[in-house]
């Protein structure tokens, strides 16, 4: 599978060498500046509903899940069924990211620029398609990735922990997991990245990394951690 | 992985209990299932009510509202059980539809349901929830608050059934169960609402008299 129909109107590419045979990448906090904006929002709903939260508590308890695992971790961080609206108020905001855009992660543009043509490579997500699709635009970046947009909640039955979503991916592209390196950043994230056999670098390149993320995510069993995307080249070449 | 269908995934449930009541020397029949249904549709309840659950808690009064009235047309032995906030507005409502309220955390919703009990000429089985972890973002009642709310739903006579709790997210569950338990006998209370999908059995190895339960009977939500 070559990815050459896109790419082109990127800087040099084509620099990167890896001794794998395909790059899986979670989205949200890994390409996308996605997670303090979206779990500060999160905080600030909760707080006027007068459960005081922080962003890094919502990032904490609630980051890198999605539909009832999402909503059950926050019933049960408050105590309560979520409160009337939040739906409302999340859909409001990730309408207005969709529409002006979000910032990409540091070095992610140039990193899956120099991707070389022959690498496979996709988007193994929590989000839905619409949304990678519209911010790989927006990032322009969209061509990269050609069909290879997989969400935990569209393309598998269990989402992330499970490592559905990695499988699901490694097959679309035909190349055995054990051949495929992801790059993750949250705990959700890594824990099912490690299930699934793969190689796992964790990302702690996005604003919403604590200091001690790295940490958390060794504990997980993650051995390679990078800072930058220039650390991530370095420890797959 | 959850069984597919609803008989055997209850048959899990009960038999999950029965090994934890069996752990901590009590009769299973003293812990009852509260099947929590909230954001299931009635298509996805009926097929638990047949294979012989009664008792449903729900979170909302107004989703409760709309699909509960026809279930119990087909079952009328059923009991349901509000397990989520309640606003003092909706307290008459909610007096009205539901056997046993778990989620009584402050004095103006005592007040509210005194009235709304004298009104509607029912009287639910009334639950405190407590904070028990005294987290600044979580519902329920602040544990040291406990005694003088005590006092007010004793003194409004809410038919008190007991406490209800949900425990930090990130801490390991039982020693706030154990905690919980022991408000319970302090204040001479009987009722123990506490475990759900992820901590059911600490919860009843604990001595929880009721457990609240909605992912390991009907899978995620939609």
């Amino acid at each position: 599978m070559r990815f050459d129909d896109g790419c082109t109107a990127l800087p040099p590419h084509g620099v990167l060498t890896t001794r794998f045979d395909a790059i899986l990448f979670d989205f949200d906090g890994v390409l996308l500046e996605s997670e303090y904006a979206g779990n500060r929002q999160i905080a600030e709903f909760l707080t006027a509903a007068g459960h005081p939260t922080t962003a890094e508590d919502s990032m904490a308890n609630f980051m890198g899940l999605a539909g009832a695992d999402f909503i059950a971790a926050i019933e049960r961080w408050i105590g309560r069924a979520v409160p009337d609206g939040f739906q409302a108020a999340r859909e409001a905001e990730d309408a207005r990211a969709l529409a002006e855009g979000l910032d990409a992660v540091a070095g992610a543009i140039a990193f899956v620029a120099s991707l070389p043509d022959s690498l496979p490579r996709a988007i193994v997500s929590s989000s839905r398609t619409r949304w990678l699709d519209t911010h790989l635009r927006h990032l322009g970046i969209r061509d990269c990735f050609g069909s290879n947009l997989y969400s935990g909640r569209e393309h598998v039955e269990r989402g992330k922990p499970a490592p559905d979503i990695y499988l699901h991916a490694a097959r679309e592209l035909g190349v055995d997991i054990g051949r495929c390196v992801i790059l993750e950043d949250s705990s959700v994230g890594v824990t099912g990245a490690l299930a699934s056999g793969a190689h796992v670098v964790g990302l702690v390149a996005g604003s919403h990394c604590a200091p001690d993320h790295a940490e958390r995510l060794r504990a997980l069993g993650v051995k390679d951690i990078a800072a930058s995307f220039d650390e991530v080249a370095r420890l797959i070449a | 992985m959850l069984p597919d269908n609803a008989a055997q995934r209850l048959a899990a449930v009960h038999e999950a209990i029965a090994r934890a009541a069996k752990l901590a020397g009590r009769s299973a029949d003293s812990v009852a299932l509260i099947a929590i249904s909230k954001t299931h549709d009635a298509d996805t309840i009926q097929p638990l009510i047949h294979a012989g659950q009664r008792l449903f808690g729900e979170n909302r009064v107004q989703e409760a509202e709309a699909k509960w009235p026809k279930l119990r047309e087909t079952t009328s032995d059923i009991a349901l059980h509000l397990v989520g906030q309640l606003q003092s507005n909706k307290a008459a409502e909610a007096v009205a539809l539901f056997d046993a309220i778990h989620s009584v955390d402050r004095r103006s919703l005592v007040g509210a349901l005194a009235r709304a009990m004298d009104k509607v000429g029912k009287r639910p089985a009334c639950f405190i929830q407590v904070n028990i972890g005294d987290e600044p973002q979580k519902g329920g009642c602040p544990v040291a608050e406990l005694p003088a709310l005590l006092t007010d739903a004793r003194a409004a006579e809410l038919p008190l059934a007991g406490l209800m709790c949900v425990p930090p997210a990130d801490l390991e569950p039982a020693p706030y169960f154990a905690l919980l338990a022991k408000l319970v006998r302090d204040h001479g209370l009987g009722g123990l609402s506490m475990g759900m999908s992820g901590d059911f059995e600490t919860a009843v190895t604990l001595g929880a008299t009721y457990v609240r339960v909605g992912t390991a009977l009907f899978g995620d939500r939609a």
